[in-house]
C-alpha cells in the first residue's frame, strides 16, 4: 500500500533524490512528470493532525528542489502499478498545471470581522416577526462580507498570476483566498496584507504560507 | 522531520494555520482516485472534527509570530 505526495517533472527528480532517500521515497515515472509516493502503513487511511503535517512537510520539502503539484491528502493505492495505470492518460493535463505553477507558491488570505457587522445582534428586533430579524441579520452580515471580500480580492489578485476565494466561509470571517504568486513576490505580498490589515478597520487580515500550489494544483472545478 | 505544531506557531498562528492546512490538503491538490483513497464522507467528518477542535478560538492569532514563515530556500 502507498500513498501519493506530489506529482514533479522529472527533470526534478535529481534534485530531489536526497530528499527522496531521506525520507524514504520513491518516483514513479509517467512520461516526463513522476508521481512521488512512499510507503504507507496499515492504518493508512486513520486521518489526525499529525498525518497532515507529515504530508504538508513532505511536498515542503520537494518545493524546496523544484516545482511540485501537490496531491490531495488521502491518495492510498494498492502499489506503484495502480498508480502508473491511474496516471498513464493524464500527463498531459498535469504537465499544463505543473507549468502554471512552476516558480511559484501559494499564499493563504484569511479575514476575520473586527466586530460583528450586524448591529445589536443581541436585540430581539422585531418581537412581532422574530424571523424576519434573524434572515435581515443575516443579509446584512453577508452583504458587509461582500465587500470586505470584493475589496480585500480585488488589491491581493492583482499581485497574483492567479486567484480563488470565498465570500464569509464562516459567521466571523469576511473572506478567505489563495493566491499564487512568484516565490520572490512573496514578501511584496505580505507587506500588501499588512498594509490593509491596517488600513480596513472592520477586519483582520492574516496572511500564512508559503503553501505549496494546492489551491492552483489542477482541481479548479471543485474551487468555485 | 520536525514537528508540524512548532511550524503551524511560527506560520501565523496555530489555529489559523491549521484552517488553512484543512483547506488545502482536504480540499486542494491533485486528486487520484484510488481503491483504497479516502472516503470523501470520511474526510468530510476528519475536517469537521478538526475544524470543530479550533473553532472555539475566535481568533486569527495574529500577534503570536511573523504572518508568513520563511523557508530556507527563499529570499
Amino acid at each position: 500500500v502507498i500513498t501519493v505526495y506530489a506529482v514533479v517533472g522529472a527533470g526534478d527528480l535529481e534534485a530531489m533524490r536526497g530528499e527522496l532517500d531521506a525520507r524514504a521515497l520513491r518516483a514513479v515515472r509517467f512520461g516526463r512528470l513522476a508521481a512521488i509516493v512512499g510507503e504507507a502503513g496499515e492504518d493508512a487511511c486513520a486521518v489526525t493532525e499529525e498525518r497532515l503535517w507529515e504530508h504538508e512537510q513532505t511536498v515542503e520539502s520537494l518545493m524546496r528542489h523544484g516545482d511540485v503539484l501537490p496531491v490531495r491528502f488521502g491518495a492510498v493505492l494498492g502499489g506503484e502499478q495502480e498508480l502508473a495505470e491511474l496516471l498513464a492518460g493524464r500527463e498531459q493535463e498535469l504537465t499544463g498545471a505543473l507549468g502554471a505553477v512552476a516558480g511559484r507558491v501559494e499564499l493563504a488570505v484569511r479575514a476575520r470581522f473586527s466586530a460583528d457587522p450586524v448591529a445589536n445582534p443581541e436585540e430581539p428586533g422585531d418581537v412581532q416577526r422574530p424571523g424576519a430579524a434573524y434572515m435581515s441579520s443575516l443579509l446584512e452580515r453577508r452583504r458587509a462580507a461582500e465587500e470586505l471580500a470584493g475589496r480585500i480580492d480585488r488589491e491581493l489578485a492583482a499581485l497574483a498570476s492567479a486567484s480563488t476565494a470565498r465570500t464569509l466561509p464562516a459567521p466571523t470571517q469576511p473572506m478567505t483566498g489563495a493566491y499564487l504568486v512568484d516565490r520572490d513576490a512573496v514578501e511584496p505580498f505580505r507587506a500588501r496584507v499588512q498594509e490593509l490589515d491596517a488600513e480596513i478597520a472592520e477586519a483582520e487580515i492574516v496572511c500564512t504560507g508559503p503553501w505549496p500550489p494546492y489551491s492552483f494544483a489542477g482541481a479548479r472545478e471543485e474551487a468555485a | 522531520v520536525g514537528t508540524g505544531r512548532a511550524e503551524a506557531r511560527i506560520r501565523g498562528g496555530q489555529d489559523v494555520t491549521l484552517l488553512d492546512l484543512l483547506d488545502r490538503l482536504l480540499q486542494g491538490g491533485v486528486v487520484i482516485q484510488g481503491d483504497v483513497t479516502l472516503a470523501a464522507a470520511d474526510v468530510d467528518l476528519v475536517s469537521l472534527s478538526l475544524r470543530l477542535a479550533v473553532a472555539s478560538v475566535d481568533s486569527l492569532g495574529r500577534d503570536l509570530a511573523g504572518p508568513v514563515r520563511r523557508r530556507d530556500g527563499d529570499a
